[in-house]
């Protein structure tokens, strides 16, 4: 066999005729691209007396006679995704230092001897203020069953009929958190809230109503609901 | 055996070359191996350049039911092939949950290779909390295989765009979506040659449920491009 060693070039024809091809596949890349997604946080609550349904948002603390208090409570629940989770207010919708009062304005308000519950800067950072027994004050007074995150300085007790293991404050004038729940929640969480009510003997007899308003907001962007209780 | 067998035999292996395709072993990666008969040096006249070969006496295309023989001169081609995205980073913005939130990446193909090329996708992981370092967004429940129509939630991805889009994408706004997967597959198959850049647009849709953990997630997602032959 003679072997001709043909040089490119010199015959395109040839060329053209003799040769078959063999190539390989190429690639390119890879090119990345970073992703970046925020997800919103959003926000819930409905507050009704506790136990009942979400449209149950009226207490009846029933008949109270000087000297031994009433209780009634609360239930606010919470939903949200926000990965800090969220913090709740209350307020007195009567105003300071009188959470009952004579709807016809004719006999005097039940006065609240406790202080205004007072946590500070307005979201719950700072430290919680102390807080009392029960003992002998008149009034309203609120303290936490339970909660998603329950500061130690509301007790120990997780039921509401109980003036010994409750420690109580007076209903804030202006809404103050009382609860703070700093982490994510995949499911709704709750606050069950305690009223405790007494009157002085020279209280005059009749029928008094009140109102405390809760409002709820997530830590990361202050989303807010808002939902009231009667009395 | 007869020498006239002897004398096919050595015949055969003599003309017909042996080709090696991508042989490595670690050290030497060989790309393409004609092991002939006789060798050759390169030869440059200006206009041509032959690269150490030579040619088989018989040339032509060799065919039979079941195989295939190219026998002549063995050239390579070196097809190129180039892949640009519009962006390396891509910001979907705050999703509200229930309400997706979508974005868009073109890749450009370049290519000289006759038979077109494949796109690929993969992502390094689901989208993943900043923070917390383990919370994820899903990875939409549709498939490269099979997209399916938005439903639910999760990142998802769509081809809306492009030369020979498959029917499984669907048309917009009736997209199908597929979930990135964790290894370079598949989503694009363009036959055929273009001259210029080919654009192939990629949609993307994100939405989480409503009990998704707020805050930034971020993942890296991989394109990458091969030519066909």
């Amino acid at each position: 066999m003679k072997l001709n060693k043909i040089i490119a070039g010199t015959s395109a024809l040839a060329l053209s005729l003799s040769m078959t091809s063999v190539a390989l596949a190429a690639d390119a890349g890879p090119e990345v691209i970073d992703f970046t997604v925020n997800v919103q946080d959003t926000i819930s609550m409905t507050c009704h007396e506790h136990g009942q349904l979400d449209a149950d948002k009226s207490i009846d603390f029933g008949t109270v006679t000087a000297g031994t208090p009433v209780f009634g409570s609360s239930d606010c629940d919470v939903t949200t995704n926000d990965e800090n989770g969220y913090y709740l207010k209350m307020v007195n919708d009567n105003g300071a230092g009188e959470t009952m009062t004579d709807p016809n304005g004719v006999t005097s308000d039940i006065t609240d001897t406790l202080a205004a519950f007072d946590w500070g800067n307005g979201d719950g950072a700072g430290g919680v203020p102390t807080l009392v027994a029960w003992g002998a004050n008149t009034g309203v007074g609120f303290t936490i069953a339970s909660a998603p995150t329950k500061e130690s300085q509301f007790g120990s007790s997780t039921t509401c009929v109980d003036t010994i293991n409750h420690n109580f404050g007076g209903v804030p004038a202006t809404a103050e958190p009382i609860m703070r729940h700093q982490n994510y929640s995949a499911t709704e969480t709750t606050t069950t809230t305690c009223y405790i009510l007494d009157v002085t003997a020279t209280q005059e007899s009749g029928v008094y109503t009140g109102s405390v308003t809760y409002t709820v907001t997530s830590d990361a962007s202050s989303v807010t609901d808002i939902d009231a209780i009667n009395s | 055996m007869s020498k006239k067998v002897i004398l096919s035999l050595a015949i055969i292996v003599l003309v017909l070359p042996i080709i090696v395709i991508a042989a490595t072993d670690g050290t030497y990666n060989i790309t393409v191996d004609n092991i002939g008969f006789a060798g050759g040096e390169a030869s440059v006249d200006g206009t041509y350049n032959l690269s150490d070969t030579v040619g088989t006496p018989l040339v032509g295309l060799g065919t039979s039911t079941n195989y295939k023989t190219q026998d002549g001169f063995w050239y390579m081609v070196n097809n190129t092939i180039a892949l640009v995205l519009d962006s390396n980073t891509k910001d979907l913005g705050t999703i509200t949950p229930g309400s997706p939130n979508t974005a868009t990446t073109t890749a450009t193909v370049t290519t000289d290779a006759w038979g077109g090329y494949e796109l690929l996708i993969s992502e390094n992981h689901s989208l993943t909390h900043t923070v917390d370092g383990t919370t994820t967004i899903a990875d939409y429940a549709g498939t490269i295989a099979t997209p399916t129509a938005w439903s639910g939630t999760g990142l998802g991805f769509t081809v809306t765009n492009g030369s020979g889009v498959a029917a499984k994408w669907g048309t917009s706004p009736n997209n199908n979506y597929a979930g990135i997967p964790t290894t370079d597959t598949v989503f694009h198959d363009k036959g055929g040659y273009t001259s210029g850049g080919d654009d192939t647009v990629v949609e993307y849709k994100a939405d989480v449920p409503s009990t998704q953990k707020s805050g930034t997630y971020t993942n890296t997602v991989t394109y990458t491009a091969i030519s066909k032959l």
